[in-house]
């Protein structure tokens, strides 16, 4: 550092040569990183938000854009390697009279709990009505993020109107998203409303598959894609983020190369500078070595310099590329304007590693601009460069012309290379050949041509040649390398718009129509049914109408789908852009393939390949290729006889009208419009659709543009300032030159023809080369292009991406799965529309709010006999039901536990009219629980999902209901009840051992004084069980007694009510004993019943007055601060018992569910001190007031 | 102790210098005269080692340092020998100061440590108090008695000066040829004086001519 004045100091006094090189080096960097910092900030936007619709998904099922048959759901559901399968119907609904659609998730909502619970809605007056929750399931409920509620300019209650097939559809904001809260545009809704209202009855598009615990998503990958029809595809969640990444990656590349160009100038820059420098300080390096400088001091030193100029462009570069990145990301979006994250609002992020990365390339640029000029310096003899004026002769030699040469010759088999993985490789090698030949080739260039030079002509004329013959050194080297990238961008622009050009062609030719019509973009919620497409036929004016269906096929699982075009084309395609045709045509359906489904997959005209088209594999000929500017993925054209012959599917998205003769087309374009609603269809001309189009090209281009324009100005400063400094250099030689008379103007003259010489000739040899390949990278560049017409950004692939953003995506996940299971699991449950036990009651009271339902539920009246078996079985026409058992069971070493299984059915009044099979009409919702004395708590554990297809399901007639792998069930030898939680599991055998006890009035049970507040309710006291209890992954056989509850109603509760007492108890003289008392907030109770079976009896039925519960001690529980009266003396009849708990806290806190904390447990029942029996005790209403309605 | 014996060195197969010996005792300052062309500026070289003799042998105080290797003798450079050149060679983007420091940075002293002994030098050529000055500010004598200074800051045993006065006026030219004398004496380092001019060889103790028969006194 000692020296450090005697170089870096003389950096700052070669001022303008230094600014050059530093604003090159920065410019270049920062378009690096600006480019790089954009991109990433957009994948990474992309892959979270991937990730985050994702949840936990380990597999995920997609189809084509047109979905698959929701058969396919069940299917999955039961695969016994899958726990949990979440369906979901994606639609990028189009908004009715607007550009802009919104991307609707149809979900179903239990199982979204389950695998991707940030999905979960949240109802705007959530908290005021416990029922409300409902209100998610109600089929015009539609939940938006915060960011699409901004975007959209809506409150929740208001109305949003969509465009669903060629009509309208009122959607309601019945509330928010909360998980989602990063400026991402998406809403939730119903999967059945969804099904049902966009016209996708019996479609999914996609199922989010949970894996169980401890089986691979590879191998259960392989097995379910074995099971599934053509056409649908498993695939890991990574898989999707890989693909939108590879998706814009050639892009990405293209514009970092674009910018590495510019940073490969500002090492030129370096060098020239450098280079001048060294040719200037030559004497005074040789002083510095006669004074005892060491060889390698000296050229340590001077690249130093250079990686000091570098240094500081990298970080000024780094700097200024935050800056753009942050400008670029506000106006031209996360894709730079290329139409690839379209919807994403992605913020930059900082990240030290790139950061540094292109801090370490602009020091590297500086290092390798001072790499030559150092050598040079230090190799200098000082003796002779000590003589005065030796300066003149500038070092460097004549370059490596042969060498040169061959690598120029390199460049022509680059091009021919095949891309790599949708890399162009080849052709950056080629460019980088062209650069690195050009640069060794062109002394020696120089001084060819400057021996063409005429020897006459004025002086400065002469003088020019002769300095050009005499020193074709490191400056015109530098100058070289300069004016070569220079060209290379020159080239760059003339080939984009050569590419443009063809592209404008390429637009007329497949748009020959007069009109064209659509009902919204081609992946949207908009189509044209037959009945529109017989209207539009029909017009006066319409000649003849062409039909186009779009679609998109899944060929391989991991792979961005491919285009399905269904139009009528002409028998022998000659109304395509061909490129290539099959010879004779066979009799299978014929399709015509784009160039890039070419280069994926090698079909070969005259081929015989197989399409999936509606779930089957049809096999059908390769008629031809076609150029297809516009999908980088692939597209497939069949004619639309084939398409709905093969598929059934006659819907259309576009029509291209060709005008009858005399017609004009303002006439028949102003019939089109009124022939749906305002704004249902959109008509265009080819005109404007190519003006979108190139509109399209422009604004993907836009970035490039840009960096060819910086690397010009650069190049220009650059040639300008290496003249300059040429001239610093020289200006002995001038002055000298001056002497002998040479007027300034003559010297300038000189300089002129100077840099003339070499530069025009090298631009126009580049340009030449590159002029003649305009699709050099067309795998790479493609822009997005809007074929599938109309005035939009029709972009297939950004449509395609969007369609399957709400796949996949998440990492990391498998390791904190087997790291210990349950707690993210939890959290995700928690937040889910679960219901627990009694809590839900009151829910269901609360149902009678939804305001949606006029739905007539079934009554319950007095004198209605019950008959068995029948009853035993489901009664979906009254508004709840649930089979409720509790009991005690016995370890084998003697230790008691307690255990309750429950299931709800829920009758929604939602749905009745919808045709969908997932309408939410029957819910089932089970919950299990085991209380634990050696845990001193409970584990629990639920369940929830739809009666409908999948897992989820009631028999009438008997008792059948099941929930996933979680039954209860009555069979001939009795009621069996199978529970799967995530710390416990059971299963258990209870055999009653009499007739069912009648509750109430002969199974009438009243709850309130006023008669409409009833349930049918019978209870099976004294049930014998036997089974197998699974614990901390232990399974030991247990038996024990219990209780069963099968309880039926409509209107459960009384006003008022703040809560219930409720026991079931098997008493050790075989008797049981029911009692329950509903409480108002005084404490008073409301109504009270009891029922009393003595063994072998019938059972009798108590009057309210004659039953009392008085508490006797509390416990207070630590996690919710309530005191719960955990021992109790119940009067009932004659008998008097006091109840003690098998532990005191059996509290389930169900807060962050379902608002509610009730207390459930094991009892045991004394009389006199001594123990007479056991049963379950259930207290709701302690913590705060229980809403009920 | 300087022994130059029978020193050659021919360009392209041209003789330019043919068994030339000198022996130089410290303290001693000579001059060398001769015509122009003479190869008196590529026997300086050679002494200088800047340069490598086709014959003969180049000893300082009994180290023979003709046949060493170019970093040896880039050392040897900076520890034994000073310079003063034509063409001054003051480094402009440096002090005043920091030029005649610069030896001793090259030594590896720090520039705090260089500072004192360069003021010391300046202030002998009497530019004591033009230590901040930029080069640029100095007049071609002045910088000259910078070049100098630079020449004996860090005390070489051998100091070169080739034409100093060659681009300078004949006054300023006398008083930095005196101030040269004065210096190496004061040293007690061997110098060498090459110049054209015997009125400019007449400020050495000895003067010597060369010719291409050889050095004769
Ligand atoms: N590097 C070299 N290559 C060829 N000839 C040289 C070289 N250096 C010096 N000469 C020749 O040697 C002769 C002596 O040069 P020089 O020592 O510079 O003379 P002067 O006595 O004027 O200092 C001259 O004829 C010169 O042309
Ligand atoms: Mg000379």
């Amino acid at each position: 550092m000692r020296l450090a004045p005697v170089f870096l100091g003389s950096l700052a006094r070669r001022r303008m040569a230094t600014l050059f090189s530093l604003v090159a080096i920065v410019l270049g960097v920062a378009l690096g990183m600006a480019v790089q910092a954009v991109h990433e900030a957009a994948l990474s936007e992309f892959g979270r938000g991937l990730r985050t619709l994702a949840g936990q998904a380990d597999l995920q099922v997609l189809g084509p854009r047109g979905g698959f048959d929701e058969a396919l759901y069940p299917l999955l559901a039961a695969a016994p390697e899958v726990a949990d399968a979440s369906p979901v119907l994606e639609i990028d609904a189009r908004l009715a009279g607007r550009e802009d659609s919104l991307s609707i998730q149809g979900v179903d909502l239990f199982s979204l709990a389950r695998v991707t619970p940030r999905l979960l809605p949240r109802a705007a007056d959530e908290g005021e009505r416990e029922g409300e929750r409902f209100a998610a399931l109600a089929d015009d409920a539609l939940f938006l993020t915060e960011g699409a509620r901004q975007a959209l300019g809506v409150k929740a209650g208001e109305v949003l109107h969509f465009q669903a097939g060629s009509g309208r559809l009122a959607l309601r904001v019945a509330g928010d998203l909360p998980g989602l809260d990063d400026g991402r545009r998406l809403a939730v809704m119903d999967i059945a409303g969804a099904q049902w209202h966009f016209g996708r009855l019996g479609r999914l598009t996609r199922i989010d598959l949970r894996l169980r615990d401890g089986i691979a998503p590879e191998a259960a990958r392989a097995v379910l894609q074995a099971r599934l029809p053509a056409g649908v595809v498993v695939t890991l969640p990574e898989a999707a983020e890989d693909e939108a990444a590879n998706l814009s990656r050639a892009y990405r590349v293209n514009l970092t190369l674009l910018a590495a160009i510019a940073l490969l100038t500002g090492g030129f820059l370096v060098f020239s500078a450098q280079a001048l420098s060294v040719v200037r300080r030559r004497t005074e390096f040789a002083f510095l070595r006669a004074v005892g400088l060491a060889r390698r001091t000296l050229f340590g030193w001077l690249l130093a310099e250079g990686a000091a100029v570098g240094l500081a462009g990298g970080v000024l570069g780094v700097a200024l590329g935050h800056a753009l990145a942050w400008g670029a990301l506000a106006v031209l979006g996360g894709d730079l304007g290329a139409g690839y994250f379209s919807g994403l609002s992605p913020r930059l992020q900082f990240q030290p590693g790139v950061s540094a990365l292109y801090v370490l390339l602009g020091m590297l640029a500086g290092l390798a601009g001072a790499w030559l000029p150092a050598r040079e310096a230090a190799t200098v003899s000082p003796a002779r460069a000590l003589k005065a004026g030796d300066e003149a002769s500038v070092g460097g030699g004549r370059g490596h012309p042969r060498l040169g040469l061959a690598v120029l010759a390199a460049s022509l088999p680059a091009c021919l290379i095949p891309p790599l993985e949708g890399l162009p490789l080849g052709g950056y090698l080629a460019v980088a050949c062209l650069l690195a030949g050009g640069v060794l080739l062109l002394p020696a260039l120089a001084a060819g041509l400057a021996r063409l030079l005429p020897r006459g002509g004025p002086v400065s004329a002469r003088l020019a040649a002769a300095r050009l013959s005499a020193a074709p050194g490191h400056a015109v080297v530098a100058a070289a390398g300069v004016l070569t990238s220079v060209a290379l961008a020159v080239a760059m622009a003339i080939m984009v718009a050569s590419f443009r050009d063809s592209v404008d062609q390429w637009l007329g030719q497949i748009l020959p129509a007069d009109l064209y019509v659509r009902a919204g973009r081609a992946s949207g919620s908009g189509h044209l049914d037959e009945t529109l497409q017989a209207r539009i036929a029909a017009l006066p004016g319409v000649g003849r109408v062409d039909f186009i269906r779009h679609d998109t096929l899944r060929l391989i699982a991991g792979q961005p789908p491919v285009a399905l075009i269904a139009r009528p084309v002409a028998a022998d395609g000659s109304d395509l852009p061909l490129v290539a045709r099959a010879g004779a045509a066979g009799t299978l359906p014929r399709i015509w393939i784009s160039e890039a489904l070419q280069d994926l997959r090698g079909w070969q005209p005259g081929q015989q390949v197989d399409l999936p088209l509606a779930g089957r594999r049809v096999s059908v000929a390769v008629a031809g290729v076609w150029r297809d500017y516009a999908r980088q993925t692939g597209a497939v054209m069949m004619d639309l006889a084939d398409y709905r012959r093969l598929t059934g599917d006659r819907l259309a998205n576009d029509g291209a009208v060709h005008l009858g003769p005399g017609a004009r087309a303002d006439d028949v374009a102003d019939a089109l419009a009124s022939l749906a609603g305002p704004g249902a269809l959109e008509i265009a001309r080819p005109g404007e659709i190519r003006a979108i189009s190139l509109r399209i090209f422009d604004r993907s281009f836009a970035v490039t543009y840009l960096l060819e324009a910086v690397a010009v100005v650069i190049g220009l400063a650059g040639v300008a300032a290496s003249f300059a400094a040429l001239a610093a250099a020289r200006r002995r030689e001038f002055g000298m030159l001056r002497h002998l008379g040479l007027t300034r103007r003559q010297i300038g003259a000189m300089l002129a023809r100077e840099g003339r010489r070499g530069g025009r000739w090298r631009a126009r040899r580049h340009a030449g080369w590159w002029g003649h390949r305009p699709g050099a990278d067309r795998g790479g560049q493609s822009p997005e292009l809007p074929l599938e017409h109309g005035p939009a950004r029709a972009l297939a692939v950004p449509a395609a991406l969007r369609h399957r953003a709400g796949g996949p995506g998440r990492r990391g996940r498998r390791a904190g799965r087997a790291a210990g299971h349950g707690a993210e699991r939890r959290a995700g449950r928690a937040g889910g529309l679960v219901m627990q036990r009694r809590r839900f009651l009151f829910a269901l009271a609360g149902l009678a709010a939804v305001p949606a339902s006029a739905t007539e539920f079934a009554r319950v009246l007095p004198g209605r006999r019950l008959a068995f078996p029948a009853d035993h079985g489901a009664h979906p026409d009254f508004r709840t039901e649930w089979w409720y058992a509790t009991g005690w069971l016995k370890l084998p070493d003697g230790s008691p536990v307690g255990f309750q299984v429950t299931f709800f059915r829920v009758r929604t009044g939602l749905g009745e009219g919808n045709p969908s099979t997932f309408a939410p009409r029957q819910l089932i919702l089970a919950h299990a629980a085991i209380a634990d004395p050696r845990l001193g708590r409970l584990r629990h554990d639920e369940r929830s999902a739809r009666v409908g297809p999948g897992h989820a399901g009631f028999d009438t007639g008997t008792t059948r209901v099941w929930l996933g792998d979680w039954r209860f069930e009555l069979g001939p030898k009795g009621y069996h009840a199978r529970v799967q939680g995530a710390d416990f599991a059971y299963q258990l055998d209870l055999q009653p051992d009499g007739l069912p006890l009648l509750q109430g009035q002969a199974g009438f049970s009243r709850k309130a004084a006023d008669p409409r507040h009833a349930s049918y309710y019978y209870s099976r006291p004294q049930l014998r069980v036997s089974g197998q209890l699974t614990l901390d992954g232990t399974a030991r056989p247990v038996t024990g007694q219990a209780w069963l509850d099968h309880e039926w109603s409509s209107e459960l509760l009384p006003e008022g009510a703040q809560g219930w007492d409720w026991i079931g108890l098997n008493l050790d003289d075989g008797s049981g004993l029911m009692a329950f008392r509903l409480r108002d907030a005084a404490g008073k109770a409301l109504w009270s019943a009891a029922t009393i079976r003595p063994a072998g009896q019938i059972g009798q039925v108590l009057p309210p007055e004659a039953v009392h519960f008085t508490p006797l001690r509390q416990w207070h529980s630590p996690r919710s601060g309530i005191d719960w009266p955990v021992v109790w003396r119940v009067q009932a009849g004659g008998r008097q018992l006091e109840l003690q708990p098998l532990i005191n806290d059996q509290e389930l806190d169900s807060r962050r569910s379902t608002g509610a904390i009730y207390w459930e447990g094991a009892v045991r029942a004394l009389e006199g001190g001594r123990e007479v029996g056991r049963g379950y005790l259930e207290m709701t209403g302690y913590g705060k007031k229980i809403r009920v309605g | 102790m300087l022994e130059i014996e029978k020193l050659s060195r021919h360009f392209n197969g041209r003789t330019v210098l043919r068994d030339v010996s000198l022996q130089l005792k410290p303290g001693e300052y000579v001059a060398i005269v001769g015509e122009s062309g003479v190869g008196k500026s590529t026997l300086l070289n050679l002494v200088a080692g800047l340069d490598r003799p086709d014959g003969g042998r180049l000893c300082l105080d009994g180290e023979d340092y003709g046949r060493l290797d170019e970093d040896a003798l880039t050392r040897l450079r900076r520890d034994k020998l000073g310079f003063v050149f034509q063409a001054f060679h003051v480094l402009p983007h440096l002090t005043v100061g920091q030029n005649v420091a610069l030896p001793l940075w090259l030594q590896g002293l720090d520039a705090a440590a260089a500072a004192a002994p360069a003021r010391q030098l300046l202030d002998a050529v009497g530019l004591a108090e033009r230590a901040d000055s930029w080069p640029r500010e100095l007049s071609g004598g002045e910088m000259q008695r910078v070049a100098i200074a630079r020449a004996l800051v860090h005390r070489p045993r051998l100091v070169l000066a080739d034409e100093p006065t060659g681009n300078l006026d004949p006054a300023n030219g006398n008083k930095v040829l005196h101030l040269l004398a004065t210096r190496i004496r004061e040293a007690g380092a061997i110098g060498i004086l090459v110049t054209h001019s015997l009125e400019a060889a007449a400020t050495a103790d000895r003067v010597l001519r060369l010719t291409p028969e050889g050095l004769c006194g």
